[in-house]
């Protein structure tokens, strides 16, 4: 039961990162907890308790939307959450760990999580992080793939060096800091990462050091779908230098083989990167994140 | 971390880096963590190519739970950027069981040595 003196936002009925009609009601209802909790600093309870459906991305921007919120206030008692009725979500809250990763409480929750089973965590340091998640990668798949973790450790290290880089607002808790879920399912491993970050696309349209970029930054209407596969060719860095922009191939790479994806969305673009597909498909969705979301879904036999 | 590197009578270093470094290798710089680019380089890839006794640096990445490309580009392009001579950075012989890797790092190399031969002016 919620407590007293709480504004009360009860969820919608479908959580999903996915589905462009699902999506806008997914963020409006994370943008309202930003507006009453962190803006107003309202205590603030989330009732998830008539939601039926919650897709893997929403569970973990959840999990961000809400233990970001409890660190940007210094306050963790600020959002409580009620988790679903349905007994299947009420179930996977608990086996997945969600339930301990949304609990009351800042960086030090965050930190504990490292030592529970839950499948949510959250880190800032690729270097203390990347043998855990492996580990966790480990007990999903009893040989994760080797390009799946290094391809993990530059998303980690893209978190920490490029994604809040400029970003003039962030609170010092949230900088470099990501988000990951992992899990399997029909058969398929995926690995979710997320931060709240820049973008992708903003990102690149604040720097001007790329040489190849000037004829496509220059263009009036230039839409963040197009710019992230822009980001995702070989060779091109958020931060320029010499011998930089490697990390999009080490991103790829563990999606080369059929049935395996690589989603990325950052603003409103989308990008969808298939091993059958020639190019990525690209899309521009109806609402604009913050931050950046990544997903890799590998098939289980490799 | 062991640096001592042990030569063989055929003048043939061998640097294991999952026994010697790290089988975790990552990033460019200490800012991405302690075992990174920039730190295998200088401790290890310098001393043994520019010892003009050694004739052979074998490095072998059998073992590595990480080939992260921050990793190998600042590793083995970084030695262009550091200035090592071609007949240098030519005594590189990678041991590895994946054949990209050497395909990847060859052309870290092969981009360093283009940035590099463009930035240089025109000799005279």
């Amino acid at each position: 039961m919620p407590a007293k003196n709480r504004i009360i936002l009860t969820a919608p009925p479908k959580l999903c990162v996915y589905d462009p009609d699902a999506m806008c009601d997914t963020f409006e209802f994370f943008n309202e907890m930003l507006n009453q909790a962190v803006l107003n600093r309202n205590r603030t309870h989330l009732d998830l308790s008539n939601v039926k459906k919650m897709t893997a991305g929403a569970a973990l921007r959840l999990f961000a939307e809400v233990s970001a919120a409890q660190m940007a206030t210094k306050m963790g008692e600020i959002i409580t959450v009620t988790a679903p009725s349905a007994p299947h979500l009420a179930n996977r809250f608990v086996d997945t760990g969600l339930t301990a990763a949304l609990k009351p409480g800042t960086v030090g929750k965050l930190q504990r999580l490292w030592a529970t089973d839950s499948d949510f965590k959250s880190g800032t340091n690729p270097a203390d992080c990347i043998i855990p998640t492996r580990e966790i990668l480990k007990r999903n798949h009893q040989t994760p793939p080797e390009p799946l973790i290094t391809a993990i450790s530059e998303a980690m290290l893209n978190t920490t060096q490029h994604a809040y880089r400029e970003y003039e607002q962030v609170q010092s808790e949230l900088e470099g800091r990501w988000w990951q879920y992992c899990f399997v399912h029909d058969n398929m491993l995926n690995f979710l990462i997320s931060d709240f970050g820049l973008g992708v696309p903003e990102s690149l349209r604040k720097n001007s050091v790329m040489p190849d970029a000037a004829p496509l930054l220059t263009q009036p209407i230039m839409e963040d779908k197009d710019l992230i596969a822009y980001a995702m060719k070989k060779g091109v860095s958020r931060l320029g230098g010499r011998g930089r922009g490697q990390g999009s191939e080490d991103m790829k790479r563990p999606a080369l083989r059929s049935n395996d994806n690589l989603l990325i969305i950052s603003g409103n673009g989308q990008y969808l990167f298939s091993a059958g597909d020639d190019v990525p498909q690209l899309k521009t969705l109806p609402f604009s994140i913050r931050g950046t979301f990544i997903e890799w879904s590998l098939e289980m036999s490799q | 971390m062991k640096t001592a590197m042990q030569i063989d009578a055929d003048h043939i270093v061998t640097i294991v880096v999952a026994e010697q470094y790290s089988p975790y290798p990552m990033g460019r710089d200490n800012d991405d963590g302690k075992y990174n680019g920039t730190k295998f380089r200088q401790r290890f890839l310098i001393p043994s190519l520019t010892d003009d006794n050694i004739t052979q640096v074998n490095v072998d990445l059998n073992g590595l739970a990480l080939t992260g490309s921050s990793f190998l580009e600042e590793s083995f392009g970084g030695l262009v950027r550091e200035g090592l001579s071609k007949e240098q950075i030519d005594k590189l012989n990678i041991i590895t069981n994946r054949q990209d890797l050497i395909i990847e790092i060859t052309d870290y190399i092969e981009t360093a040595w283009k940035e590099r031969n463009q930035m240089q002016p025109d000799s005279e």
